[in-house]
């Protein structure tokens, strides 16, 4: 086919000899495919629907009869239905092709099918290069660490059945698994220099699969109901990590702003879309807001994430990525489903004098009403008050005094007054209870004030020479922001209810929770505990440390690499050019070629060289000269045997071997020397020692 | 060249047809990372170039350097087999895995051990009588996992193998001398006579009846003894004694019987061609000497004529 193919290009091919017959696949290496693919499809279940999984499954299991029957496959017809089964079940389950999951899904019957059906050689083959494609695929769903160890054995287990089914001399399955690491380990230079010079080109193509919308489970919602966040507290899924140019500052001050809630209906709150005008009028107002000394920088690492809303440090100056809005959050332009990275500025107080001129009618607006009990008591909260700023300290001081306790796992509350269920009765709340609870008793009494939600706190994860903070889904917190003096001031009922969770972090609070501790009168030595761990636990968590350290390089180095990071790798190698792809591609090319030439020149099998023998006997003849037995020059090894066998008559035979074996490599015929001859000698060197015999 | 060694010049090196496949995976996996700019897609995709990369240097290196030599072949009859021994040598300390030897329709899978050689008989089928040359050898492998494949410059090897005719037995053996009366006052041997000659150490060829055994529990040596004459008859073979409707390979193939019947008895022998006359005599040496003559019987020149080139091949699959 190719030669007839350059032929018409002039080019023609030495002439190529005839095709060896292919031999039958060895039955314990099919035995060793079939379990690869048996592991591809219970991972498989992970990923897509578990009803193709148990059909593949059932598929696997017919060929596995089949094989340890010895016998190949089914017929035709059998074939031709199951077939038909499987695209049925695709369409039926995913409605057409389109999908990452119902690629994955097609791969995974492609490959039970094709395996069911091989025959020859030729056909396993085949199947083992979809076990190739579909491991790749199985990146587009997990990326970890974890997940590559996982797909790069799967690889040398591949590559060990291939190298068994192109060597028809039957051998142990150690032997081809190790020589096919040795090929793995060979490749994997290549691979990390193709890698990191390959030019990152931007393109799309409209053939492929497009992306599954992946419902934003484990994310914020852009509504909070008082219980849903509580969920979310037992998630500890990575949200970001951030670097911070200086310190990382105290956890209490680590409010992640995400999305801001103005609008309420009963006891539930939801995030208003700014319009472009506002967007942009806003816009020129916040840049006229100059940098201060104080403020902090910072850079996010964001995981996959198809939330609009990105999480800035309170209060947000300048924000890389995303729009900023009048009310501090940042909306992004573009929702793809990949982590991101970002660069951002905040300082801790809010901007003053705020520009523009809040809605207050709009920021007091409640759709729930107060109960008549609710309503004496804000009379009573009025009473207490002189100023908008001692009712907010009132409130905020009732929740503090009054018993209420803070619960991950808060009791549902009455649904036709959810909120005096839980102010007179429940008193037992996650944070975004009191944050909503707060905020409708403040607009009840005519102050401005809004939900926030975002993160709180974070873990810091530190290492001799750089330290960040994880959040995780498990940090979400929500609080409120009350309008002041003509600024914004965050309050965080959680804070008079659980000061621990703000101080220390979430962390602290589940280890406490998971000991049964919380809400007891051990709390503090528990909270000491935890903080000044000893033994085990700090060894665990110093374990814990290192592994969240490896997987931040490894996110930054292989899944977040771009063509921005490898212009950064470039300047840090010392290429300063304008035109980097071009760098890159000849960087790739040179690197990958000399490398390959250096394997070519490596690996090219050389004759043993006579001479080494040599050096060897040299050391033998030396371990002679502390006895004062010196080899003349002119003599034999025939002959310094004999006499060193006079001198050390008990030794006579390992000096017998040694000589012959030595004289077997020097003066043999050349094809009796293989490299085992070599070792021998070298042992049986290395092993000689003189004693002297014992006197009787 | 008796000795051909495989040098870089000589080995070729391109994808097997699942290397091809193997291509295609790696382009549709190129097009899932772009897509996506998913990282690890790339990485694996880079991982698996590399694979195939260093899959083509271990190929190539599989068989580079390995050398072939060609050993003399016996002479075979027509439609036995021809044999030529090849010795395939590999002077390195690497394992050569699964080198295939191809010569004609002639494979043989071998796997040759460090420092060590390994021969093969290659056995091509005799078509025709006369002299037998081998097809051009190659040696080609697709060792590590089968993407690759490499064969070498063919190799021709000088050795060629004598194919006599086929033995017929289509006319009965001629009868004690039919045709020697004449011809016998020639010979200086007697008729009839198996006189003592003397000894000699054993050459092949010798009958096992000659054998001196007593010498041989002496000696350790075998030794034969030697008569004046060894046969009590002899017989002419005769080109002309044939009868005349059989065409010429009929009455080689007969000729060529009545060689072995002869031989086989013990008898004295000479070989008549209308050109050409062997002298009587017996023994290995005589036996094959007539046999060649019939095996180039017809042929203008001494030399054999070159064989026709093998069919072109296909392209090898997996």
């Amino acid at each position: 086919m190719i030669g007839r193919l350059l032929r018409k290009f002039g080019i023609s091919l030495p002439p190529l000899p005839s095709t060896p017959p292919t031999h039958e696949a060895e039955r314990s290496t099919l035995l060793q495919l079939a379990a690869l693919i048996g592991c591809a499809v219970l991972l498989h279940f992970q990923i897509a629907d578990y009803r193709i999984g148990f059909f593949a499954l059932a598929i696997y299991l017919l060929k596995l009869g089949l094989l340890i029957r010895n016998r190949q496959a089914p017929n035709r017809i059998a074939m031709m239905l199951l077939t038909i089964v499987s695209l049925v079940l695709i369409i039926a389950l995913y409605g057409g092709w389109n999908g990452q999951r119902a690629g994955i899904s097609f791969l995974v019957l492609l490959v039970s099918l094709k395996f069911l059906e091989s025959r020859g050689l030729r056909d396993y083959f085949v199947v083992c290069l979809i076990l190739y494609f579909l491991a790749a695929s199985s990146f587009l769903f997990n990326s970890s660490i974890l997940n590559i160890v996982i797909v790069v054995s799967f690889t040398l287990m591949i590559t060990s059945v291939m190298f068994q089914m192109s060597d028809p001399t039957p051998r142990q399955w150690l032997e081809p698994l190790k020589a096919s690491t040795g090929l793995v380990a060979k490749a994997l230079p290549l691979a990390i220099i193709l890698f990191f010079f390959f030019p990152r080109i931007q393109g799309s193509f409209g053939f492929l699969p497009s992306q599954d919308q992946l419902n934003n489970d484990k994310g914020l919602a852009d509504s909070l109901v008082a219980g849903d966040m509580a969920q979310s507290a037992f998630n500890t899924a990575l949200a970001f990590r951030v670097t911070f140019d200086g310190k990382i500052p105290a956890n209490q001050n680590l409010y992640w702003r995400a999305k801001v809630m103005p609008t309420e209906s009963l006891f539930a709150w939801e995030v208003v879309e700014p319009d472009l005008r506002t967007l942009n009028q806003f816009r020129q107002n916040r840049s006229k807001a100059g940098e201060v000394p104080g403020d902090i920088s910072y850079a996010i690492l964001h995981e996959k994430s198809t939330d609009k809303y990105l999480p800035y440090l309170d209060y947000v100056k300048t924000a890389e990525r995303g729009l900023m809005t009048y009310d501090y959050s940042v909306l992004r332009k573009l929702v793809d489903n990949s982590r991101f990275k970002y660069r951002g500025t905040s300082s801790f107080e809010s901007l003053s004098p705020e520009q523009p001129a809040i809605d207050k009618e709009q920021l007091t607006a409640t759709v729930s009403r107060p109960s008549p009990k609710m309503q004496a008591l804000l009379a009573q909260f009025r009473e207490q008050a002189q100023s908008e700023r001692e009712l907010v300290d009132t409130v905020f001081r009732y929740f503090a005094n009054e018993p209420f306790s803070y619960s991950l796992i808060p009791p549902g509350l009455n649904e036709f007054d959810p909120i005096d269920d839980f102010i007179f009765n429940t008193r037992t709340g996650y944070c975004e209870h009191y944050a909503s609870a707060f905020t409708i008793i403040m607009r009840w009494l005519r102050i401005p004030s809004r939900v926030v939600a975002g993160y709180q706190g974070g873990k810091v994860i530190s290492s001799a020479n750089n330290a960040f903070l994880e959040v995780r889904y498990s940090d979400a917190h929500a609080w409120s922001e009350v309008w002041l003096d003509d600024r914004w001031y965050r309050v965080d009922p959680t804070a008079a209810i659980s000061p621990e969770r703000i101080e220390f972090g979430m962390d602290a609070l589940m280890e406490l929770w998971e000991s049964g501790e919380l809400g007891s009168n051990d709390i503090g030595r528990a909270l000491s505990n935890y903080l000044n761990p000893t033994g085990m636990s700090r060894l665990l968590s110093q374990m814990q440390d290192t592994w969240s350290n490896l997987s931040y390089q490894w996110n930054k180095w292989v899944v977040n690499y771009d063509f921005k990071a490898q212009q950064e790798l470039l300047s840090q190698l010392g290429f300063e050019n304008k035109n980097s792809i071009y760098t890159l591609v000849i960087l790739m090319f040179g690197g990958a070629g000399f490398l390959l030439i250096f394997y070519f020149w490596r690996l090219i099998p050389r004759a043993v060289k006579r001479s080494e023998a040599q050096t060897y006997y040299l050391k033998f003849v030396a371990k002679f000269n502390k006895h004062d037995i010196r080899k003349h020059t002119a003599e034999s090894p025939g002959e310094f045997a004999a006499r060193a066998q006079q001198a050390f008559p008990h030794l006579s035979k390992d000096i017998n071997a040694i000589t012959q074996q030595y004289q077997k490599i020097r003066y043999g015929r050349s094809s009796e020397e293989p490299d085992d001859q070599y070792d021998k000698l070298k042992n049986a060197i290395k092993a000689f020692k003189i004693i002297k015999a014992e006197q009787h | 060249m008796s000795e051909f060694v495989v040098g870089r010049r000589e080995l070729y090196i391109l994808p097997t047809r699942v290397g091809w496949y193997y291509a295609l995976i790696l382009i549709a996996l190129f097009g899932i990372a772009v897509k996506f700019d998913n990282q690890s897609a790339f990485m694996m995709l880079f991982i698996l170039i590399a694979v195939g990369l260093v899959a083509m240097v271990y190929t190539h290196n599989n068989v580079i350097g390995v050398s072939i030599k060609a050993q003399p072949s016996n002479a075979v009859f027509l439609g036995e087999p021809a044999l030529f021994p090849i010795s395939l040598a590999n002077a390195s300390r690497k394992q050569r895995h699964a080198v295939w030897l191809i010569c004609g329709g002639f494979h043989r899978l071998t796997s040759l051990i460090p420092g060590e050689s390994e021969s093969v008989q290659i056995k091509l089928p005799t078509v025709q009588r006369g002299y037998l040359s081998c097809d051009p050898i190659n040696l080609s492998s697709q060792f590590p996992i089968g993407v690759f494949f490499c064969w070498t410059k063919r190799f021709t090897s000088e050795q060629r193998c004598l194919v006599y005719p086929q033995p017929l037995n289509l006319v009965p053996f001629p009868e004690d001398g039919s045709h020697e009366g004449r011809l016998q006052a020639s010979s200086q041997v007697r008729v009839g006579a198996e006189d003592y000659a003397g000894m000699k150490s054993y050459q092949p060829g010798d009958r096992l009846r000659d054998i001196h055994w007593p010498s041989l529990a002496k000696t350790h040596k075998l030794v034969s003894v030697q008569y004046e004459n060894q046969s009590n008859s002899s017989v002419n073979l005769s080109w002309f004694s044939l009868p005349s409707h059989l065409n010429i390979e009929d009455r080689l193939s007969q000729l060529c019987f009545w060689i072995m019947e002869a031989e086989q008895n013990g008898l004295r022998y000479q070989l008549e061609m209308p050109n050409h006359t062997i002298e009587f005599d017996s023994g290995r040496t005589h036996y094959h000497e007539c046999l060649k003559v019939l095996a180039l019987w017809g042929e203008p020149v001494k030399e054999p004529q070159p064989r026709k080139e093998p069919q072109p091949k296909k392209e090898p699959l997996s």
